[in-house]
């Protein structure tokens, strides 16, 4: 096998595990670019290309990076928990003397954790509001614009 | 009544250059990548991946949308792009802007008098 088809290969690897929507749309025309851009490109520019795609589609256009935010926001939740129940004392905590020992570091990670969600909330009904009217935008200019070409 | 196309202004550079390559002719992807090369005289050179992406995208916008391929299309995996009136519009809009800004990035870098030698 020359280098030549294993790159081949390899994109059309890369090019198979994009999101099902975008491959089956774009993959087959991808793979004929890269046949013909391969004479005047390198491999290598054109895999990395590929590799930034697939980033992209799964991370932004996949809405992947909601999940790992969730999952991030999840962690951040759970995280005190684990922390209070790696301690070695029984709850309520206590120093050696008997008296409650400082919690700063506990209230500090709540506290970020709610300013955490709060902004994560925030950013999201922004997100969505500016999606929204987007597409409304959109769509009255396609029906405007289809109107006046009657 | 004029439209407000505020909220799909200012371009990407790579849609602003997708949308000039589409503004002549309909062309398939690669032809797209040609003409971008071309336009910029080898400055901005698209990679597929940002091709298709942005494609997608306008696509969804219904900037672009597919064109029927001519008769003498040689492969099946070609297919064509065409500029719609809205994506025409939206391009027409930027262009529009970005005189504006050559206009006044022309005002600004006037040299001031007395400070030419």
């Amino acid at each position: 096998m020359t280098l030549s088809q294993v790159t081949r290969a390899l994109y059309a690897s890369l090019l198979r595990v994009h999101p099902p929507a975008f491959r089956r749309h774009f993959a087959a025309e991808m793979l004929w670019i890269f046949d013909e851009a391969r004479v005047s490109e390198s491999a290598f520019v054109l895999l990395f290309d590929v590799v930034v795609s697939l980033v992209r589609q799964w991370f932004l256009r996949a809405g992947l990076w909601k999940v790992a935010t969730a999952m991030l926001g999840a962690a951040m939740q759970v995280a005190p928990a684990l922390w209070m129940g790696s301690q070695p004392r029984s709850w309520p905590i206590r120093s050696a003397t008997g008296a409650p020992i400082q919690m700063e570091g506990f209230v500090a990670i709540t506290m970020c954790m709610i300013a955490f969600v709060l902004f994560m909330v925030v950013a999201s009904v922004f997100w969505a509001t500016k999606l929204s009217r987007r597409k409304e935008m959109s769509r009255c200019n396609r029906r405007t614009l289809a109107h006046r070409s009657i | 009544m004029a439209e407000d196309l505020s909220p799909f202004l200012p371009l990407s550079p790579a849609t602003l250059h997708i949308l000039l390559a589409l503004a002549g002719e309909d062309r398939h992807g690669y032809g797209i990548m040609q003409e971008v090369a071309r336009q910029s005289d080898g400055q901005y050179k698209l990679g597929p991946g940002t091709l298709y992406d942005n494609l997608q995208k306008l696509m969804n916008q219904t900037m672009v949308e597919e064109a029927p391929p001519p008769t003498q299309n040689d492969d099946s995996r070609r297919r064509y792009y065409r500029l719609t009136r809205f994506g025409r519009a939206v391009l027409t809009a930027d262009v529009t802007r970005l005189e504006g800004v050559v206009r006044q990035a022309k005002l600004h870098f006037r040299p001031a008098p007395g400070r030419t030698k």
